[in-house]
């Protein structure tokens, strides 16, 4: 296969949290923003490729892409919505850069954005987050998705012989640090430090999740510009381009053999890693799906940056930490930076590019040359891997 | 076009009659559960529908206490992720525990499947279905 390499020039995300904007006028301003970011003119645009998970749902609007392209000037476009639960903008990242990178496109915008919180009640927006879990076999019995996780966690003490107490607190680990992070990012919707006894002493969501193991409902859109490199370099000196990606897909939690590691994401993983010519081990910085602590475990030693059954500890020990051997959501995670579903795709690649562009500011980690991206949707459904380098 | 073998609609009137319907591959005798379209081991689509025993083994398990807006009166939900004995995974509520008192060493205990709770008029979907319930053996 004959294909360019492909750059990022230019990204942008909302501040996550609550908004009284709409996902369309939140779109707008991130996506606009990407696009004077990046020096060019939204006429430059030639396609707008845009990840949404359940706007139709949640504010009874489909076809949002048209709407969108419209908002920001890109008359007569195309415009395609993407939807793969909360890896939706993730996929809408892959297609886009396939597309640049074939030659039918030179430069285009990937776009995400997702308003939860504050539409309707948190049993609405537990009942509506289900959605992406199998309808027939999963949905019905009221399995949430803190549920799955929760499960999944279950699965992992008991596979590797971890006691309850020390799991727990492995857990809040992973919580703590993602906070500490997300303090440090002022685009963050928990810029707030916390200790392992708020996370131990808050209130059970699904057991062993505790509310402080979940990651908030939040309101948000991310938007990132992406061109040929020959365009990039005219444009930018710091283009980061992209250097393999992967995806996979997988059927409900009742054809899946082990929760604990969910060998579509393997695949995907694997993939990405053979496209850029790396292993795990290359890898400076991760952002992973953190849709829950225990999620961030498993997407570690799936991802093969920490071997299997020791990720627990690495949390525990430091390791994942900005200063640590293999710093892991620096910008918070979904945990403490928030999580506007279709939106979270492009902010994780947003993090890697300020990442390996110096632009991390109190956050930022020594000598970063390639980074990682990791997007799940649904009960280990869609599973996307991006990696990036300077 | 091959007809879809075990329809959601058949599979739930038996779950509501007692019966975990399931398939079996004619080519390579693989069990398959939950219903698909084609043997996810050989790719035959000669299957035939069976009903499994209704026991199986807990393989994970947690406790919803935070439900879904349909779901919130019956909170909290012990729900558990079962190896069917025959084959594939299924997820059912456990009726004869307190949520307090689930714990890590019920994974690996064996279940047999008691009935089916009937759901009415899904708030999105407006469909009906059936949860599976289950109590140790």
């Amino acid at each position: 296969m004959s294909i360019r390499d492909v750059a990022i020039v230019g990204t942008s995300m909302t501040k996550f949290g609550r908004s009284n904007k709409t996902e369309l006028e939140m779109f707008a301003e991130a996506a606009l923003d990407s696009i004077y970011n990046s020096d060019i003119e939204p006429k430059n645009i030639e396609e707008l490729y845009l990840g949404n998970c359940a706007g139709a749902i949640n504010e009874g609007q489909v076809n949002m892409c048209a709407h969108a392209a419209e908002e920001i000037g890109l008359h007569q476009i195309p415009s395609t919505t993407f939807e793969g639960a909360c890896a939706s903008s993730a996929v809408a990242f892959i297609h886009a850069y396939r597309e640049v990178a074939a030659g039918y496109n030179d430069t285009v915008l990937v776009a995400g954005t997702e308003r939860n919180m504050t539409l309707r009640p948190t049993g609405w927006a537990t009942r509506v987050f289900q959605c992406s879990a199998d309808q027939r076999y999963t949905q019905f019995t009221g399995l949430t998705f803190p549920g799955i996780f929760a499960m999944a966690a279950n699965r992992y003490m008991k596979k590797y012989d971890i006691s309850k107490e020390a799991g727990e607190e492995a857990l809040a680990c992973v919580s703590v640090k993602n906070h500490h992070n997300g303090a440090l990012n002022p685009k963050a919707h928990l810029q707030k430090e916390i200790t392992i006894d708020t996370v131990l002493q808050s209130p059970k969501v699904a057991d062993p999740l505790k509310l402080y193991d979940c990651c908030p409902f939040s309101d948000g859109a991310a938007a990132l510009v992406l061109t040929s490199a020959e365009k990039a370099k005219k444009l930018t000196d710091t283009p980061i381009y992209v250097a393999g990606v992967g995806q996979s897909s997988q059927g409900s939690l009742c054809t899946q053999s082990d929760i604990t590691y969910p060998i579509g994401r393997a695949v995907s993983s694997k993939k990405a890693y053979k496209q850029a010519k790396i292993e795990p081990k290359d890898i400076d910085i991760a952002e992973v799906h953190d849709c829950f602590t225990s999620a961030e475990i498993i997407a570690i030693e799936a991802l093969g940056l920490f071997e299997r059954g020791h990720g627990w500890k690495a949390e525990k020990e430091g390791e994942t930490a900005v200063d640590g051997k293999l710093p892991i959501n620096t910008s918070g995670g979904l945990k403490a930076k928030g999580h506007p579903i279709g939106a979270t795709g492009c902010a994780q690649i947003h993090e890697i590019v300020e990442q390996l562009r110096g632009d991390a500011g109190k956050r930022q980690v020594n000598k970063v040359e390639v980074g990682l991206a990791d997007n799940m949707g649904g009960e280990f459904g869609t599973i996307t891997t991006i990696i990036l380098r300077r | 076009m091959i007809d879809y073998k075990l329809t959601f609609e058949t599979y739930t009137k038996n779950l509501l009659g007692g019966r975990i319907l399931g398939l079996k591959c004619n080519k390579c005798s693989n069990y398959i559960h939950p219903p698909r379209m084609i043997c996810p081991k050989c790719y035959s689509t000669d299957l035939n529908i069976i009903e499994f025993n209704g026991t199986g083994e807990i393989n994970t398990f947690t406790v919803v206490r935070v439900a879904p807006t349909w779901m919130e009166d019956i909170a909290p939900l012990i729900i558990a992720h079962i190896k069917l004995d025959e084959g594939g995974f299924i997820l059912g509520h456990l009726s004869d525990i307190e949520a307090d008192a689930a714990s890590l060493d019920l994974i690996g205990k064996k279940v047999k499947m008691i009935g089916g709770r009937e759901v009415k008029k899904d708030i999105i979907s407006g469909v009906n279905g059936a949860i599976p319930i289950f109590q140790l053996l």
